[in-house]
């Protein structure tokens, strides 16, 4: 039974909307981020606030090329 | 003293590194994972019509292998695509092979590409990361300014 669900929950597709998919691009960035900094801080006290830093700045970066590509789309169509 | 103190350095450097190493192994691991159930196995990792992605999902070691022995176990029992189907990529609807499997949702699957991707390319920057720091020449280097600090 246990097995089953297991097996499901990484055979199965989940259904994603396009909002989602922005949504999901969040813990990826992060990820990169706290591994990034994880490699580069000497102590790992700076990490959490130096990968927070990296995150937003990853995020905003990502939107705002997002945005502008999004933009000059609907500016040439 | 002198032994005590050195000894507890050295115990402060084991702890620090032990968790760097368990902070790298749960955010990768968990990247790659989510990745797969977002997507599902077979359109994730599927060496057979995704062969770049493989290329960077391979950086990921065993999970990689796991996940592709998975999915050529889960493959035979997909329904065939048809080419109807708007939840397939362009990729799928353009090819004629009739063995072609019915992989899900094709954006919940481009997501579960770049997790799987990203956490393999990932790994490889830990290796690459570990392999510098574990190379001598690198400390004297850093002892004499040639290399920049860290935690920029």
């Amino acid at each position: 039974m246990t097995d089953s669900i297991l097996a499901s929950l990484f055979t199965s597709a989940m259904n994603i909307s396009g909002g989602q998919r922005f949504l999901l691009m969040l813990p990826l960035c992060l990820s990169v981020a706290i591994v990034y900094k994880t490699t580069r801080c000497e102590s790992l006290r700076e990490v959490p606030v130096a990968a927070l830093v990296l995150w937003v700045t990853i995020l905003l970066g990502m939107y705002t090329v997002g945005f502008g590509l999004w933009a000059i789309f609907k500016l040439l169509v | 003293m002198r032994s005590v103190r050195r000894s507890r350095g050295t115990l402060c450097a084991l702890d620090s590194k032990g968790s760097g190493g368990l902070i790298f192994l749960v955010t990768i691991t968990a990247t790659f994972w989510s990745g797969v159930a977002i997507g599902g196995v077979a359109g994730t990792v599927n060496r057979h019509q995704r062969r770049l992605w493989f290329v960077a999902q391979i950086g990921a070691g065993g999970q990689t292998l796991a996940a592709a022995a998975l999915t050529d176990r889960v493959l035979p029992t997909l329904p065939l695509a048809r080419k109807s189907d708007r939840r397939l990529d362009n990729q799928m609807r353009r090819s004629d092979d009739l063995t072609n499997r019915y992989l899900g949702d094709w954006s919940a699957a481009e997501v579960g590409v770049h997790y799987t991707g990203v956490a393999g390319l990932l790994n490889l920057l830990v290796i690459i990361d570990a392999i510098s720091r574990a190379d001598p020449s690198n400390g004297r280097r850093k002892q004499n300014g040639q290399l920049p600090q860290g935690g920029s």
